[in-house]
């Protein structure tokens, strides 16, 4: 697949096809961070089309310091964070996960029951730290992209994912739970 | 907890995601097979990757790249238009208004001078008028209720004394030759 900052030069050029190609190339990455940031399909379709108008629109002062990666998901971080703010004290439901339709076995149960629960408290995680979590380990971002993205320092945000998952690892174990040998 | 669980943490994200060289990813399987507490964390860490993102569906992806790049353009042109608009509206409404000044200073000024316009104060009455407040037509005279002219004070070379001698139709007749000659009021 081509260079990004190729394909924003062609953009730049005139070739509209060029920026179809980079929306087409991270469509996926940034569906999943902000479906993870809002728990709701709809929203999170409705968010990633938001982030990539953001994109299209602001590309020309893209500097190009960055990666493109990086710049589109620090817009899509504002995107969430600005969400968020304007539906604040509306909780949005943790949608239930898939039950097959099968006889589950007592420990298959009790495993769903835990990612449940990891799920629904990492939803109620400050914030940042909900970010910088799912930025490092669902997205697999470095500490330095993450920074970028978060628009923070690299210590803040080793200090924002540290402070989270030892948050849900409180709210594992205090509910009575064990992690996997 | 010490440097060496730290930097194994903080690579986790990292080997979860597969994105660790073969040494660095052999380097932590060793040390999660030793250590309970940084296997814990890894597991917790898998927990919460393993939870997947229900799939918009295939037209969803397909569309998305014309509808964000077509949607985009939209929205340019009409901030575009929206700010066409912020910067050109005032000036019509400015326009506008002085328009409107404008007119309705010169029909004032029109009324004003109108001569068949009624007075702007009611008429006032001779027994309204303070004689104090009556100034003098002549400079250096004292002004009252005792104003008396003296036409002997007058200047020796003035017309005053010749003008106050004339009778009433003589008056008249001057009055009258000035005004043919457009020198009345100076």
């Amino acid at each position: 697949m081509e260079d990004d900052k190729h394909l924003i030069k062609r953009y730049l050029n005139g070739d509209n096809g060029a920026v179809e190609e980079l929306v087409e190339k991270y469509q996926k990455h940034i569906y999943a961070f902000v479906y993870r940031m809002t728990n709701d399909i709809e929203e999170a379709k409705d968010l990633t089309q938001e982030v990539f108008i953001k994109a299209v629109n602001g590309i020309s002062g893209f500097r190009m310091e960055s990666s493109f990666k990086t710049w589109l998901y620090r817009i899509a971080v504002n995107t969430s964070i600005n969400h968020a703010r304007r539906n604040r004290g509306y909780e949005s439901g943790i949608e239930e996960s898939v039950v097959e339709d099968r006889a589950e076995t007592l420990s298959d149960m009790i495993e769903r029951e835990k990612k449940d629960l990891v799920r629904e408290g990492l939803a109620r995680l400050p914030e940042r730290q909900r970010i910088a979590i799912v930025l490092r380990a669902y997205e697999g971002l470095s500490c330095r992209e993450t920074a970028l993205a978060m628009g923070c320092s690299e210590g803040a945000v080793k200090a924002h994912y540290h402070n989270g998952v030892k948050r849900l690892r409180e709210i594992v174990t205090e509910a009575g739970y064990e992690f996997r040998p | 907890m010490n440097s060496g669980h730290d930097d194994i943490r903080e690579l986790l994200p990292e080997y979860l995601n597969g994105l660790l060289s073969g040494s660095a990813r052999r380097r932590i399987e060793a040390h999660i097979e030793k250590c309970r507490d940084c296997r814990d964390e890894f597991s917790l860490l898998s927990d919460l990757t393993s939870t997947g993102v229900p799939d918009p569906g295939e037209d969803f992806w397909k569309a998305l790249p014309h509808k964000a790049t077509m949607r985009s353009r939209n929205r340019r042109r009409r901030d575009r238009f929206h700010l066409k608009s912020l910067l050109l509206r005032p000036l019509p409404a400015a326009a506008a208004a002085a328009a409107l000044l404008f007119i309705v200073s010169f029909a004032y000024m029109i009324a004003k001078e109108s001569p068949g316009s009624p007075p702007a104060t009611a008429p006032t009455t001779t027994a309204a008028i303070d004689s104090g407040d009556v100034v003098p037509p002549i400079a250096g005279l004292p002004a009252g209720d005792d104003l008396e002219f003296e036409l002997a004070a007058l200047p020796k070379d003035s017309y005053y004394e010749e003008i106050a001698s004339l009778s009433a139709e003589e008056l008249n007749s001057l009055y009258e030759a000035l005004e043919n000659e457009e020198l009345k009021g100076g």
